[in-house]
């Protein structure tokens, strides 16, 4: 193997080499010895196996004996036995071979024969002689004879001669090297021999195992020899391999020995225990403990130290230090296991002292390995268990021997104890580096203060080391057992310290039991300190520890309270604690207002669920929830409107809230969205990504014809599930901070019980504006006060505001429109909102002119103004029934504007309120012609949207000048009816006019006296005046239809013809006329001119007459064409520019008298009539 | 066979542990908890050591076939022994054996190997339960009594 030749100093440990055994002419082979031993080390064999065993490279030594039949039959013990028999010599001459030499070596062969032995060499040594190299035909050597008389056709290569390597050193070298290689060679095939007739008697021997006479160390040293020779061949993994079988062996019956019945050789290792030396790791055989094998009086322990020791020495002959340092612990676990479950006695803390030892001395080990090569990282790994154990075995030696902190002086037992223990590790190794593992372990047990000083080294270097590999719980636990030693000492504080540290870590990854224990040495820590703060808290805490017995939490629920009463109670300040650690806030939510809105001056209510983890009642003294500003940056930003003008509806719900006039509708919202009123436990919970519903769809794919190839469900957004989850939890940044607790919610004394408890909470608000809470707390006893992380602030919220006084103005009867001309009950409401109206309070009520008001009792008068007394106590509506009356103007309007200014001692500026009135009817009139006389017809209407009829009487019209009417209606009209749902009333009279005066412009009033029916109201005149202008007649047309000559009726298809006569009746100065005959083209055809200019003489009445030609199309009763007659104006004469121009006639001054004539027409004269006349 | 068995959750955090066996002062609940929380760290290191991207020189010892959900022994003490076993979605299966009782001491490693991946199909089966939450505490009582008959099948 490799390591050999490099490692010259762990090969002293090797003892055995194989032997040779030289026989013939022993001092010709002390003459070769000294080159042989030195050569056959010098290069390697390959040694070929069978089982198909690996081929391996083997380094040989060997050491030679004088042949001594006698030993040849020692063929089971390998070391001893010689493996290769050579015999030496160097005759040349023949006659003396014949005579002595032969008979020897027959002899000698016939001996090993005898033993079976069938490896052997012979050699021949010769002296080189410069002669005989010289001749052609060499003669037989005596070689030659030794081979013909012995050789068959095996072992023909087992005849070797060499030339004298010390005579002729030059010429020998060839010769030399290849018996070196042979003997190598065979030496090795020797061994392969041996050894499977070795392992065949291993493994018959194994076999026997069960046998009553069995004997297990008889068999440890058999298989050894196997050990040893593999060792001896340089395989140290194989030699190895062998201890690893005897100790799985061993362990095996040790194991079932438990369960079966033990086999008596077992009951040797049962013998009392009374070394525990430490082991040596060294590559040296330990004799002493091998002897005690042998001599099968080795203890359990003995046993054991000798196969650590002999697999450490095969380790470190591989240089494995770090495997030697994890097979460590599993051995020292399996013995201190064997130890017990043989029950071999033993001093108590023998096994303790052992496996703290070879803990101690495979460090030691390992550190020396390591440190002279790079394979220190990997020991390191293996190194943090090491001292882990050793820690603990020096902590368990420490509490036999009464060396803990804390305990008392160590009795005499306990010093014996350590006399006797200290006698059983025995002395350090005479050569090694001073102080050993066994000489610290015997200062540390001889006093107190050294060991301390040697636990603290072992558990801080462990903790650092185990650090340092990044096994952070282990280090965590060292730490919680540093933690009680420094507490036994008296060093508290830097218990506490890691302590803390483990606490935190436990409770971060959900390690509540462990948690809740750490805590439970952390709250005796905080009595030791006298740190009542911390004490109380972790009291309560453990007493809402649901992992911990009943009686621990009553115990420790005591304890905080005694702790509160006794240590907390001349406090000023409260002690600060965590919520969650004792309660869980289920729910929060606002109670919803009583008015719908959360107003100030009133009370605001919150009710919290919170489920108390105590294991008794507690009487919760205050219990607040802090209420903080809710700053919305975009509410803030937006200024609202001031608004003192609210548009009105066509109803006239007149709708103003004074005193809020900054109440904003998008900041409602605003708030809204962000702001919730109430949040459950599982809002307060970051959600749960694995219940969110994969968006899954299946998929069809088809091939190129069509054919299905595969289904496959996709996941659309794989990222999303397959996310990974933060491993980071949050992690509180630091102790909380009390909020500002000005502003809260709060109640008082209330008794909370074990589980969930309803409490609610009051607050009065003072402010307006948008709050949100903020933080919980709850107070204990009046000393300790737990506080909420800021959970819920942010999300729970509520807006108060001011609800300040509001005026409206309204309707009786809401459905009903306004109507000029008619008393409307109106009510003037206030609502105070949350203020108080003084009893002196005056609101007074200005109008429009036209428009009246008063207050509805018997006394009031109508005025413009009127002013109203108002009281009203908060959150009260009172009401005031007004009479508002709008006076009729004689116009023609079909709406009437007003306004009412509300003039409030609260408010700045008047109220605007504009009222809108519909009037009560509408007149209309037409003047109507008959030849010259003048008639005028007035038609009411009402256009009020909702049902309202009248009752009209007294109708007139009045006419200026000297224009008088005579009245046409019928004399009794007290039932003259006009209503909203389309009932008209229609009027008639005839202008009676002086022919002798010429008619000017005249103006007319229509008046008539109306009354609501069913009201209780006077009846009221209704007016309505007009112009009438340019209703003299001017000019009369007639036209008439004269059939074409020659027939005496019209027919149709044939021409007729229209006389066209236009009469002047009274005086004009409009002479040129202009006619236009407009026929319907459906019935006639004008033919040739339809329109012409006429002139009137003004002096003459004789009427101008114009004939056309026209043909009716159709037959029946036809209309007349129409005739417009027009003012026509020609042209200027001087102005060239101008044209002449058409000028309408006023409707009545023009009256066509053939208007409605219709003139018979019959159908065209049938065909039969011509056709004789044709023919 | 075991005395105790945890399941141990992505986040390290203890999903479920059931163990049985007689209290003594040394050897209880609590102290079995302890061990299964300090195994946790030995079974990280073989984690990461079986990860290729880390490999050491001591890959000989890492897992050499990464789809073997059996990491073996994890640790041991005086007077138990520790093995894991970590499913793909690193959920962490620990078993707990005691070297002093006679099952605990004589068990073989193959046993321990068929018991964790009982375990996992146990496992496995409970959290199928569409009422129950990945990451939440399992606290089927059918699953409790099935562990512990694994637990116990053996002794």
């Amino acid at each position: 193997m490799k390591g050999v030749g490099s490692l010259p100093a762990d090969r002293e440990g090797m003892i055995n080499k194989p032997i040779v055994t030289c026989a013939g002419d022993w001092n010709l082979f002390c003459t070769l010895e000294a080159p042989l031993v030195a050569a056959i080390p010098q290069d390697s064999c390959e040694w070929r196996r069978s089982y198909g065993r690996a081929t391996k490279s083997v380094y040989l030594e060997a050491s030679f004996i004088k042949y001594n039949k006698e030993k040849l039959q020692s063929e089971l013990n390998l070391l001893k036995r010689p493996i290769l028999q050579v015999y030496w010599t160097d005759c040349v001459d023949i006659e003396y071979y014949k005579t002595t030499l032969r008979e020897e070596i027959e002899t000698w062969l016939k001996q090993l024969e005898k033993a079976n032995v069938t490896d052997w060499m012979i050699v021949q040594v010769e002296t080189y002689d410069i002669r005989k190299a010289n001749k052609l035909l060499p003669r037989t050597t005596v070689l030659d004879k030794i081979k013909g008389d012995f050789a068959v056709k095996q072992n023909e290569d087992r005849f070797i001669s060499v030339i004298n390597p010390i005579k002729s050193e030059a010429r020998s070298a060839e010769s030399w090297r290849a018996l070196v290689a042979k003997m190598r060679h065979f030496i090795l095939v020797a061994y392969n021999k041996a050894l499977i007739k070795f392992e065949e008697y291993m493994r018959e021997q194994r076999e026997k195992r069960n046998d009553s006479d069995w004997d297990f160390c008889k068999y440890f040293i058999l298989q050894e020899q196997l050990a040893f020779v593999l060792e001896m061949l340089g395989l140290y993994d194989e030699a190895l391999v062998q201890y690893d079988e005897l100790d799985a062996l061993f362990s095996q019956f040790v194991l079932n020995s438990n369960i079966a019945e033990s086999p008596k050789w077992l009951d040797t290792f049962r013998q009392p225990v009374s070394s525990w030396q430490a082991v040596r790791l060294t590559t040296l055989v330990p004799q002493h403990l091998r002897e005690l094998i042998i001599k099968k009086r080795a203890s359990l322990l003995d046993f054991r130290s000798y196969l650590f020791q002999r697999q450490s020495a095969m380790l470190l002959l591989t240089f494995k230090p770090w495997e030697i340092a994890s097979r460590c612990l599993a051995t020292v676990h399996n013995s201190i296991v064997e130890l017990s479950l043989l029950g071999a006695p033993a001093v108590d803390g023998a096994s303790a002292c052992w496996a703290h030892l070879a803990c101690a001395e495979t460090l030691r080990a390992c550190e020396r390995l390591a440190a002279t090569n790079n394979a220190l990282e990997m020991c390191t790994a293996a190194q943090a268990p090491l001292l882990h154990h050793a820690k603990d075995k020096l902590h368990e030696l420490g509490k036999l021997c009464g060396l803990l902190p804390g305990s008392p002086e160590p009795t005499s037992e306990q010093l014996h104890l350590v006399v006797m223990l200290s006698a059983g590790m025995g002395d350090s190794e005479p050569n090694s580096q001073p102080p050993t593992p066994t000489d610290r372990l015997k200062e540390a047990l001889c006093s107190a203060p050294s060991f301390q000083q040697y636990y603290l080294e072992l558990a801080e270097l462990a903790m650092g080391t185990y650090k340092h590999i990044g096994r952070l719980r282990f280090a965590r636990l060292i730490g919680r057992e540093l933690a009680s030693f420094y507490s036994e000492l008296g060093e508290t504080s830097k218990a506490v310290v890691f302590l803390m540290d483990a606490l935190r870590s436990y409770e971060e990854q959900g390690w509540k039991e462990l948690a809740a224990q750490t805590r439970l040495e952390l709250v005796s820590a905080a009595k030791k300190m006298k740190d009542m703060d911390r004490y109380a808290k972790l009291s309560a805490t453990i007493a809402c520890t649901q992992e911990l017995e009943i009686l621990v939490r009553n115990f420790y629920f005591e304890e905080m309270m005694r702790t509160i009463r006794e240590d907390l109670a001349n406090k000023t300040d409260t002690v600060l604690a965590e919520l969650n650690e004792c309660f869980k806030v289920k729910s929060v939510s606002l109670l919803p207002p009583e008015r719908g809105l959360y107003i100030t001056e009133n009370k605001v209510q919150c009710r919290v669920v919170i489920e108390s983890f105590l294991p008794k009642d507690i009487k919760c003294t205050k219990a607040a929830i802090s209420i903080e500003l809710f700053k919305d940056d975009k509410v803030a930003e937006k200024k609202p409107p001031v608004k003192h003008k609210t548009d009105l509806s066509v109803n006239c719900s007149v709708g103003i809230q004074t005193g809020s006039p900054k109440r904003n509708v998008d900041k409602i919202e605003d708030a809204i969205n962000s702001l919730v009123c109430s949040l459950r436990l599982d809002d307060l919970k970051p959600n749960n990504p694995l219940l969110n519903p994969l968006h899954i769809t299946s998929q069809l794919h088809y091939k190129e014809d069509k054919s299905l190839q595969k289904v496959t469900v996709e996941c659309h957004n794989p990222k999303m599930p397959l996310r990974r989850s933060d491993s980071s939890k949050y992690r509180k940044p630091s102790a909380t901070i009390r909020n500002n607790y000005q502003n809260c919610f709060s109640s008082e004394d209330i008794l909370l019980k074990p589980g969930s408890n309803d409490l609610i909470l009051d607050f009065t608000a003072t402010e307006k504006g948008a709050f949100k809470l903020g933080q919980i707390s709850i107070t204990v006893e009046g000393k300790l006060e737990f506080l909420s992380n800021a959970l819920i602030g942010g999300k729970v919220g509520f807006e108060v505001v001011t609800q300040g006084v509001n005026v409206y103005l309204n309707k009786v009867e809401p459905k009903k429109d306004l109507v000029a001309g008619l008393e409307h009950a109106m009510e003037l409401v206030v609502t105070c909102g949350s203020t108080r109206i003084e009893e002196d309070s005056k609101i007074s009520l200005k109008t429009t002119s036209g428009l009246l008001i008063r207050l509805s009792d018997e006394f009031s008068i109508m005025s413009r103004e009127v002013s109203v007394r108002v009281a009203c106590e908060p959150f009260d509506t009172a009401t005031i029934p007004l009479t508002l009356f709008a006076s009729l103007q004689p116009r023609r309007e079909r709406s009437v504007e007003h306004v009412v200014w509300i003039t409030c001692p609260w408010l700045e500026s008047a109220m605007e309120v504009p009222l809108h009135f519909s009037p009560p009817m509408i007149a209309s009139w037409r003047l109507l012609t008959s030849n010259t006389r003048k008639f005028v017809h007035v038609t009411l209407k009402s256009t009020v949207a909702h049902y309202v009829q009248f009752a009209l009487t007294d109708a007139g019209l009045q006419c200026d000048g000297n224009n008088t009417v005579s009245d046409l209606n019928p004399k009794k009209s007290d039932h003259m009816m006009v209503a909203s749902d389309g009932t008209t009333a229609s009027f008639m009279w005839e202008l009676l006019k002086d022919p002798l005066v010429k008619a000017g412009p005249m103006k007319s009033i229509f008046s008539v006296q109306y009354q609501a029916t069913g009201g209780e109201e006077p009846a009221r005149p209704f007016v309505c005046p007009f112009d009438i202008q340019d209703y003299t007649t001017l000019f009369v047309i007639r036209t008439r239809l004269e059939p074409c000559k020659g027939s005496d009726f019209c027919r149709a298809s044939q021409m007729c013809c229209l006389q066209l006569n236009v009469q002047r009746v009274n005086e004009t100065e409009h002479t040129s006329l202009m006619y236009e005959v407009l026929a319907d083209q459906t019935m006639w055809a004008v033919l040739g001119r339809t329109a012409g200019v006429i002139t009137t003489e003004s002096a003459s009445a004789d009427p101008q007459c114009v004939a056309l030609d026209v043909m009716p199309l159709v037959a029946g009763y036809l209309p007349l064409p129409t005739v417009r007659l027009s003012k026509y104006i020609a042209a200027n004469a001087k102005d060239s520019s101008s044209h002449p121009r058409l000028e309408p006639f006023s409707p009545g001054q023009i009256y066509h008298a053939g208007k409605a004539k219709q003139v018979h027409v019959l159908p065209p004269m049938p065909k039969e009539h011509l056709e004789p006349t044709a023919n | 066979m075991a005395v105790c068995v945890a399941v141990i959750g992505k986040d390290n955090s203890p999903l479920y542990i059931g163990g049985i066996g007689n209290d003594t002062s040394s050897d209880n609940e609590l102290s079995r908890q302890w061990l299964v929380h300090t195994a946790l760290d030995a079974l990280e290191e073989r984690l990461t050591t079986a990860n290729p991207n880390n490999s050491g020189t001591n890959t000989t010892t890492a897992r050499t076939d990464l789809r073997d959900l059996y990491l073996g022994l994890l640790f041991s003490t005086d007077t138990h022994k520790i093995y894991g076993y970590v499913t793909n979605t690193r959920i962490k299966l620990v078993l707990v054996t005691s070297s002093t009782s006679p099952s605990g001491s004589n068990i073989r490693d193959a046993e321990v190997r068929t018991a964790l991946r009982r375990l996992h199909a146990l496992y496995a089966d409970a959290i199928c339960n569409p009422f129950h939450l990945p990451g939440d505490q399992i606290t089927s009582p059918k699953f409790d009594k099935q562990v512990k008959n694994i637990m116990l099948n053996n002794v």
